[in-house]
């Protein structure tokens, strides 16, 4: 939702990145405010997850110019756990698997470390469950998955529910879901975006990263943006998405390269 | 006593079999032999199923339960052509002339594990523990052998003998957890009548330097046999686990697992031998070893070795050297855990998959808590 006055949660710059001296992103701008949920759509290679492996701080790009700053300060000098420990959040597009540590021990570090970060005390195994299980509902998710190991065996749609899961635990200020639509039959789609719209609060905002206008039938945004080559070359509210679903990216094509 | 007086070769480096562990050093330490104790009677209230070795004897009468015995043995001990280069196995009999031999009757499912303490209390001293369990037919038994002492500085030379009779099964849980300056060798040697089902779990975690000679003899059709091996490393220790797994028998089926994890400047080695006979057909065998190596100067030296006589057997071997995946821990660090703690948490993952097997909750959370005390300051890290 659009708060007036709210505050700037990211604003980046002329942001350009590397992976292996590949330039991937080249000048992108974005800004966002509380209680905002943009999109970020764009073709295979547009440079859209690598922007929100930049955001979370993926060792593997290299930031090579322009300007991060969240909530005040520069995000790019933190390490990625700083950067969750400030409240970034990243879905992963490819949740990874973590055999031999179950969910709920994970959901339990993950959740003290921030906040002992913030200065909490850790949660115990009786308030963690007591708290899990309130988080447990957002997702629709069963207690069963908590006894598992973190993601082995899981279906695609039981990942990407357990990456919602890790961010209701986590309560970010910022949260990017990567592709958190791509292999999700309709049911788990609607599971998966009704567990973002109830974490979506005027305090916080939402960055989604899709290919598809799927998604956005269920995840409403304020803004989406186009991504093309490593930069944003158009935005514009929830419509936009509709006509690119109807027209196909090579339509804007046209629109752009007559810009100067 | 020193080493090497014996009618067996003390091991060179120039023999295959001791290629990447030098036990030269060895023959320039006096080591006595440590003095047996005498089985003293138990307190009141003795602990069910335990037999504790002390010094390479019996210490006490245990308390065993369902007509389980445990007798010392004086009968002839011998080891087959396979294991002439075994100096240290011939080392045990050479100079310990008995056998704690525990027998399991036929057709009984021991509801208790049974379980076999070895502690050193002589230090500086040679100790020479001999083990026999033999399992009766149909019957099931948990056997649990842990080495742990609180003397800093000897060489053991232990040898355990496991006899499965037709369609017996144990579970064998076996934890080197010895002191970080001691020696240790040891060969565990098990038989396995038809239809008989072998599952064991060795977790060499301690020792300044060890070696492991798990070898299983399928001696009758249909048996199963299977290894799951964890060895962790650190400092300069060298830990060497030479395994063989012999098929002679129709219809067998073997899996072995090995994982090994090896930090600082330490060696391990890993030779798994498989063997399948001309009458071996039907051998359905798989081995994989995996090892992480957690800093620079860690060293591996992993071999897979299968000789195939039988013209119709399914066999297959891996192997993978590996460190931790970037993109493992960047996942972790991006849900607010700092890179040692992920580094640790992916450590402690790769080795669980091991143990994950054991049914029996609580021996898995007291074998998870042995491989949390072997990775280093794991304990330090911000996971409570």
């Amino acid at each position: 939702m659009i708060v007036p006055d709210s505050a700037t949660i990211l604003s980046v710059r002329e942001l350009c990145a590397e992976v292996d001296g590949v330039p991937i992103l080249k000048g992108v701008n974005l800004e966002v405010k509380a209680g905002e949920v943009h999109a970020i759509m764009g073709k295979n290679g547009s440079g859209k997850s690598t922007f929100s492996k930049v955001l979370a701080g993926h060792p593997d790009y290299t930031v090579t110019g322009g300007e991060v700053i969240y909530q005040g300060q520069n995000l790019l000098e933190l390490s990625p756990e700083e950067r969750a420990r400030a409240g970034v959040f990243l879905a992963f597009q490819y949740p990874l698997e973590i055999p031999g540590v179950s969910n709920l021990d994970f959901l339990r570090m993950s959740c003290n470390s921030l906040r002992k970060s913030k200065g909490l005390a850790e949660l115990d195994l009786l308030d963690f469950d007591d708290f899990l299980q309130e988080k447990l509902k957002v997702v629709e998710m069963d207690s069963a998955f908590l006894s598992r190991s973190v993601n082995e065996g899981f279906s695609g749609g039981e990942k990407k529910r357990n990456e919602i899961l890790q961010m209701a635990v986590l309560q970010p200020t910022l949260a990017i879901l990567d592709e958190t639509d791509s292999g999700l039959d309709i049911d788990a789609l609607k599971i998966v975006a009704n567990g973002v719209n109830q974490l979506a609060k005027p305090t916080n905002s939402t960055l989604v990263i899709t290919h598809y206008q799927r998604l956005l039938n269920y995840i409403v945004p304020d803004f989406i943006h186009i991504m093309e080559a490593g930069r944003i070359v158009l935005t514009g509210d929830k419509n936009l998405a509709l006509e690119l679903e109807e027209k196909g990216y090579d339509w804007l094509k046209e629109g752009y390269e007559d810009e100067p | 006593m020193k080493l090497g007086d014996l009618s067996v070769p003390f091991p060179q480096r120039q023999e295959e079999d001791w290629r990447f562990t030098d036990v030269s050093f060895l023959k320039d330490i006096d080591f006595p032999l440590a003095q047996l104790p005498l089985p003293a009677p138990q307190s009141d209230a003795p602990a069910k199923q335990q037999i504790q070795i002390t010094d390479g004897g019996l210490s006490y009468v245990p308390n065993l339960l369902q007509g389980i015995t445990c007798t010392i043995s004086e009968a002839p001990f011998s080891l087959n052509n396979e294991h002439s280069w075994d100096y240290f196995a011939h080392l045990n009999l050479q100079y310990n002339a008995t056998t704690i031999h525990c027998d399991i009757p036929d057709h009984s499912q021991v509801l208790l594990p049974l379980t076999v303490n070895y502690q050193v209390t002589q230090e500086r001293s040679l100790v020479l523990p001999r083990l026999l369990l033999t399992v009766g037919a149909n019957s099931a038994v948990t056997l649990i052998e842990r080495f742990q002492s609180a003397s800093n500085n000897y060489l053991n030379c232990a040898i355990t003998q496991i006899q499965l009779a037709p369609s017996a099964k144990v579970i064998h849980i076996r934890s080197q957890l010895e002191s970080p300056s001691a020696f240790h060798f040891a060969s565990t040697l098990v038989t396995q009548a038809e239809n008989s089902i072998y599952h064991s779990y060795m977790l060499d975690l301690g020792a300044k330097l060890s070696r492991h000679n798990p070898y299983i003899y399928s001696q009758g059709e249909g048996t199963v046999s299977e290894i799951w091996g964890l060895t962790i490393t650190n400092g300069d220790r060298l830990s060497d686990t030479h395994s063989c797994i012999h098929h002679s028998y129709p219809n067998a089926y073997s899996r072995q697992l090995h994982k090994a994890i090896i930090g600082d400047r330490s060696q391990v080695v890993f030779n798994g031998r498989i063997f399948v006979g001309k009458q071996a057909q039907n051998t359905d065998s798989a081995q994989l070893s995996r090892s992480l190596l957690v800093s620079p100067h860690a060293k591996i030296n992993t071999k897979p070795q299968l000789e195939i006589i039988a013209d119709n057997v399914k066999c297959k071997h891996g192997a993978t050297v590996s460190q931790l995946d970037s993109e493992e821990i960047f996942y972790l660090q991006s849900r607010g855990i700092d890179s040692t703690s992920a580094s640790q948490l992916l450590t402690l993952s790769f080795a669980l998959e091991v143990i994950n097997g054991i049914t029996d909750h609580a021996l898995q959370q007291e074998l998870t808590q042995q491989i949390k005390n072997a990775l280093p300051s794991f304990d330090k890290a911000d996971r409570q």
